[in-house]
């Protein structure tokens, strides 16, 4: 899957779980934008949903299933979860194995 | 009537396969699993043959599910091995098989369906103990300890999944005539039985009783809750 088109779908799902879960807050992401960090857009309960979302996008438009709640995302020091570039990177990487 | 998509694991005998039987004659479709066949053929019944602890097969067989009905409604973790061993005779390859069907498979289909009714925001989902926790039966420590370990993954899933409008509730059967006590002597289960209120075997109609209890529409103000039948209290 292209790159671009990866971190636009990461980040159109953000911009959906922001506007159902946390009411609001969807200007100005973009891929430099935090997600599951200090100051970052995201609580618990809005990464659950978000992981969901962007598992089934993947699915509908790879035909691929992944979980992004592995092992190894779980046992990074550096979470993939942090942000949108991290995930992106973390989401091709799972990709292509 | 609302037709339910289901999930059942455990249905190629016993309980399972009876709760499959049961849904099924209510009209709903019922999506089943186990190592083995089911022998249950009728239109509505979609059978895989997997563990239930092998994640590949469990995520495969979900996404399956949702690709053919676009949504999963209930899931009946029913799915369980005993094993009658004294602790000091417990080989330890029993004891990783007995929490790899009932404690890591109930676990896995929470996990794999949990995300499709995040997405829902509704499910209902309803897990297998035992009286056999409560009653801290001899003979049954790691069975019992892989129920004891659903209650506790039941009661924190129910509070995670809360914010969805999921449901994570579970029962615990007293024994009921099936397969997974053929092998118990009758003594072993008489002396069981005489430590509940009420001094009989389980029959499928009180797990379907509990069970339709948990999955009513009406239910869903009922979470985290463990139902032990013939009056055992924890």
């Amino acid at each position: 899957m292209d790159k671009q088109l990866l971190n636009e779908l990461i980040i159109n799902c953000v911009k959906q779980v922001l506007e159902e879960v946390a009411s609001g807050h969807t200007t100005n992401i973009n891929s430099e934008s935090k997600l599951y960090s200090s100051g970052g857009l995201l609580d618990s309960l809005s990464l659950v949903r978000l992981i969901a979302d962007i598992e089934e996008e993947i699915y509908q438009k790879t035909n691929q299933t992944i979980t992004l709640a592995d092992e190894k995302a779980m046992s990074q020091r550096n979470s993939p979860f942090k942000s949108i570039i991290s995930l992106s990177d973390y989401i091709e990487k799972l990709l292509t194995e | 009537m609302n037709r339910l998509v289901i999930i059942i694991t455990g249905t190629s005998k016993g309980i399972g396969k009876e709760l499959c039987n049961y849904y099924l004659s209510k009209g709903h479709i019922v999506h089943g699993c186990s190592r083995s066949d089911s022998g249950i053929n009728h239109p509505e019944y979609q059978h895989y043959s997997l563990d239930v602890a092998d994640e590949k097969a469990v995520t495969g067989m979900i996404r399956q599910v949702v690709n053919k009905n676009g949504r999963i409604d209930v899931l009946i973790n029913n799915a369980g091995i005993a094993s009658m061993n004294p602790v000091i005779l417990t080989p330890l390859q029993t004891a990783v098989n007995i929490f790899n069907t009932n404690y890591f498979g109930t676990l896995l289909f929470m996990r794999e369906t949990g995300k499709v009714m995040i997405r829902q925001k509704k499910g209902r989902i309803v897990n297998f103990s035992t009286v056999a926790t409560p009653l801290r039966l001899e003979g049954e420590s790691v069975y019992a300890a892989s129920k004891a370990a659903v209650v506790s993954l039941t009661e924190t899933a129910a509070r995670e999944l809360a914010p969805y409008s999921i449901t994570v509730n579970a029962i615990g059967p007293t024994p009921t005539p099936t397969d997974l006590i053929k092998s118990v002597s009758k003594d072993k289960i008489d002396s069981l039985t005489r430590r509940q209120a009420i001094l009989r075997l389980g029959t499928i109609d009180d797990i379907t009783n509990v069970i339709d209890f948990f999955i009513d529409e009406k239910s869903d103000f009922i979470t985290g809750q463990t139902i032990y039948l013939g009056g055992v209290n924890h």
